[in-house]
């Protein structure tokens, strides 16, 4: 473990300092003392990006008040920045770190302000690797979503799991897509391939992400609360995930099935309702030959409306959270299109003053990407979704108890160009 | 019991582009920067992959399939050099026990970094021992292609074994 904790160092060193050969000659006086660092050789550091331009057409329930009307068209752009050093020590160990720096869209970085173009961290995280599999420390997927099957999204910006969310100002629909799980700060382990299969399983202490414990404004906003008597709290605790993944074809048709584990326990409410602990399962399958490419997933378990997010501790309240997608491609030269449905059935809302009903999420997806060039796609696709929940307002997003606006309609088309290097 | 497994190291390294990564860039097809995953900035390359048997992974100058597959076909002569930039492999004699009398040497190029059917040729010479010398004889047409395709047919093994991993 020593050697392991010196090369990783030894890696993140020569990123920051980026200095060339004066390094093992300890003569800079801003290096820390320590063990001489390899040669270039053995290290590989690259920059990449990502830049992506839409036009975007939306449909959107109550996206109109009495107080401000919304136009249905936007323009809109996204960058990524991704930073991977990768390095391989003579006794075969591998080792790195991969950054992304990323303009997401929802940061505040003023108080009430969508400051859209902020740059900021999405995952950032180091890995050792050898015989013995791999261990990634950091802001990352869990292993729910680093090894899931059967989820169908290689076509336009990526069905269900791709861009229409950045166009749905409110009430977006919960479609339980693998990387809905989150990048909450963790240790991740996963095994070598053995005769097709490979698991892995991984560990967070709290929902939290990044350098700070969370605590700026008060005890409640920490990452590491664990009971309070102020609210109920849906924040995760002890986050646990485990998946076994089988990868193989037969006769010219390519299989990939997976079965996996989602656990955690939640923020405690000492002065009331607190919420359930998260388990939850999912299996997914895939299969692709001939260019086609067919699969599906399914979640079932014990959690609030998404498979990330707790059900309330309410009496006599017990209902399952339930959801499946499923999806089909077809690849031909450069171009791919492709389909995907989801649903979600879940508790919904819970609220413990009126009544609602359980919360249903539909949504469908088609469209196509043309590959113009290595690097360079054009993507197109059109996105349809409906969440129904009865006794619940979607207009003003509150449990009513009313059967007025309980449901929403959304549809977003998408267009425009997407680039990588 | 898993783990145990894990432990026995008996198993194949999965690469990092083999998880799942929800960011825009992994769902690009290809790179601006052509065959580079990125600009790389500082170090070595190490993005080569073995996948096609180019061999630029190994340091070889031809195609690590065809070179190893050629190899493998003529171990049971003594190598004299064999060059892997230029991809040319050239045995010693050989006198086969069974006919002390006769010997045979072989010379063989492999063409390129593509692993295809004409990718290799070998020669093979014959030398027959008369009145103390040793003098070339003729070699049947069907022995130097004969290698040939077994070169090819182990090659095919190699790759295949590769591919299943």
């Amino acid at each position: 473990m020593r050697k392991l904790l010196l090369g990783t160092t030894a890696v993140v060193g020569a990123v920051v300092m980026a200095s060339t050969g004066a390094m093992a000659q300890g003569a800079d006086p801003f290096r820390a003392a320590g063990p001489a660092v390899m040669s270039h050789r053995d290290l590989e550091v690259r920059v990449g990006g990502y830049f992506r331009y839409y036009y975007s057409n939306t449909t959107l329930d109550y996206a109109n008040t009495s107080a401000a009307n919304m136009g249905k068209s936007d323009f809109a752009q996204e960058v990524e920045l991704h930073f991977v050093a990768n390095g391989k020590a003579a006794n075969g160990l591998r080792y790195g770190v991969a950054i992304e720096v990323q303009n997401d869209g929802v940061r505040q970085a003023t108080s009430g302000t969508n400051s859209k173009n902020s740059l900021d961290l999405d995952e950032a995280w180091g890995y050792v690797a050898g015989d013995f599999g791999q261990v990634r420390m950091g802001d990352e997927d869990p292993v729910w979503a680093l090894m899931s099957q059967g989820q169908v999204a290689n076509f336009a910006s990526g069905g269900l799991d791709g861009d229409f969310y950045d166009s749905v100002a409110h009430n977006r629909p919960v479609l339980s897509q693998p990387s809905d799980a989150g990048d909450a700060t963790k240790i991740i382990y996963m095994s070598p391939q053995f005769a097709g299969f490979d698991f892995g399983a991984s560990f967070a202490f709290n929902t939290g992400e990044g350098p700070l414990n969370g605590c700026t404004s008060s005890n409640t906003s920490c990452d590491t609360l664990a009971s309070t008597s102020s609210n109920t709290i849906a924040q995760r605790r002890n986050e646990i995930n485990a998946v076994i993944r089988y990868r193989g074809s037969f006769s010219g048709v390519g299989i990939g099935a997976t079965a996996g584990y989602f656990g955690a326990d939640v923020v405690k409410n000492t002065s009331g309702v607190s919420a359930d602990r998260i388990n939850v399962g999912q299996l997914g399958l895939q299969l692709s030959a001939y260019g086609f490419l067919v699969g599906g997933q399914y979640l079932f378990g014990d959690a609030g409306y998404g498979f990330y997010t707790p059900r309330l501790k309410v009496a006599g309240d017990d209902r399952n959270f339930e959801a499946f997608n499923v999806g089909l491609s077809y690849t031909m030269g450069a171009f791919t299109v492709g389909t995907q449905y989801g649903e979600t059935r879940s508790v919904g809302v819970q609220s413990r003053t009126v009544t609602t009903g359980g919360r249903t999420d539909k949504g469908w997806s088609i469209g196509g990407t043309y590959r113009v060039a290595p690097g360079i796609e054009y993507v197109a696709e059109y996105t349809s979704f409906k969440i129904e929940e009865a006794g619940y307002n979607f207009s003003t997003r509150a449990a009513s108890g009313t059967t007025a606006n309980n449901s929403v309609d959304g549809q977003v088309f998408l267009t425009g160009f997407r680039f990588a290097f | 019991m898993l783990l145990a497994l894990a432990a026995c190291s008996g198993g194949r390294i999965v690469e990092n582009d083999e998880y799942h990564n929800d960011a825009g860039r992994s769902r690009v097809a290809g790179r601006m920067s052509g065959e580079q995953d990125g600009l790389l900035v500082m170090g070595t390359d190490r993005s080569s992959k073995s996948g096609s048997g180019a061999g630029a992974e190994g340091g070889l100058g031809v195609n690590a399939y065809l070179w190893r597959a050629t190899l493998d076909t003529l171990s049971f002569l003594p190598l004299s050099s064999a060059d892997p930039f230029g991809g040319v492999i050239i045995t010693d004699w050989y006198s086969p026990p069974a006919t002390p009398s006769e010997r045979f040497r072989a010379t063989a190029y492999i063409m390129g970094r593509q692993l295809r059917s004409d990718g290799v040729k070998i020669s093979v010479f014959r030398q027959e021992l008369r009145g103390g010398a040793w003098v070339d004889a003729a070699v049947a047409q069907a022995t130097a292609t004969d290698l040939e395709n077994q070169v090819l047919t182990r090659a095919r093994d190699l790759r295949s074994q590769t591919a299943a991993r």
